[in-house]
């Protein structure tokens, strides 16, 4: 198996995936105004620390992660058929590996809204975002490695 | 079904006990730790919110109980005989650790929380994941 071929899907995925979430993140921030106060509180990093910059390239590592774990089981890594609506078998590869990492992500997500003072509207966008990302980056893995 | 609840509440309940006790051990050894857990930050202990660290753990044991009985030891990024139960949880526990590893990393980046209280919380993950895939493996056949 050349997993070599999975590096641009992954690289694109990823790419994708973090623009989609800064461009929510900005769409939120327009609809929310009280997001953006709270981004400037103490609790979070502030943009002028270089580690802040981190939050956009941890989403292209997850791209090719995916791709590589996609690569690797065909898209068949679905830890819940029982739940899947789709009868179409490619459609719910894509259901049921977004619907894997969604889960795991958003059970992450609940550890951190528990353990830093956020508040409940910021948790509930960062969940929107997450499902977005975890489904475009699903499609185009599907759609680019065959 | 009963199988997999069951064994995924005992080992969440599991992950969730060594969680508290890493935690306790690393601010033993680290005092550091416990006062920068005292700052604003951190919600306190007084916030019912806070309770649900001990969730979900629970929760991913749920979680992984069920990857467990789906999945089994396929996870493993190295081609093995699946019958080698030491490689299949190892690839299991690998699959579910780089995952959160990025996770914990976003939530570095996003929180001006110190890069040792990172590698407490990763080291501590590490350790709550290999002892509730062990008790998976040994619960779900």
């Amino acid at each position: 198996m050349n997993y070599g071929k999975a590096f641009v899907p992954g690289l694109i995925a990823g790419l994708a995936m973090a623009i989609v979430g800064a461009v929510l993140n900005l769409f939120w921030q327009e609809i929310f105004p009280s997001l953006k106060a709270e981004s400037a509180t103490l609790v979070f990093r502030p943009e002028a620390d270089p580690l802040f910059w981190a939050a956009f390239i941890c989403p292209v590592f997850l791209g090719l992660v995916m791709a590589y774990i996609w690569q690797k089981s065909g898209g068949r890594i679905c830890f819940f058929t029982f739940c899947l609506p789709s009868d179409d078998p490619s459609k719910k590869d894509v259901l049921g590996f977004a619907t894997t990492f969604i889960i795991m992500a958003l059970i992450s997500l609940l550890m951190t809204y528990s353990s830093f003072s956020m508040s409940f509207l910021m948790f509930l966008v960062w969940c929107d975002s997450v499902i977005i990302q975890y489904f475009l980056g699903t499609w185009i893995l599907a759609k680019m490695i065959k | 079904m009963k199988k997999v609840l069951l064994s995924g509440l005992v080992a969440g309940i599991a992950m969730a006990v060594v969680g508290m006790v890493c935690n306790m051990l690393w601010q033993k050894l680290l005092p550091g730790l416990e006062v920068q857990y005292q700052a604003p930050l951190f919600r306190p202990w007084s916030d019912p919110l806070m309770s649900l660290i001990f969730v979900v753990p629970v929760l991913s044991g749920f979680v992984m109980a069920s990857a467990w009985k789906a999945v089994g030891g396929k996870l493993c990024f190295c081609e093995h005989d699946v019958k080698d139960v030491t490689k299949n949880i190892l690839g299991f526990v690998g699959f579910f650790i780089v995952l959160s590893v990025l996770g914990m990393l976003m939530t570095y980046s996003c929180f001006p929380m110190s890069f040792l209280m990172l590698v407490t919380w990763c080291v501590s993950m590490v350790v709550e994941y290999l002892v509730g895939t062990w008790i998976l493996a040994k619960m779900i056949k």
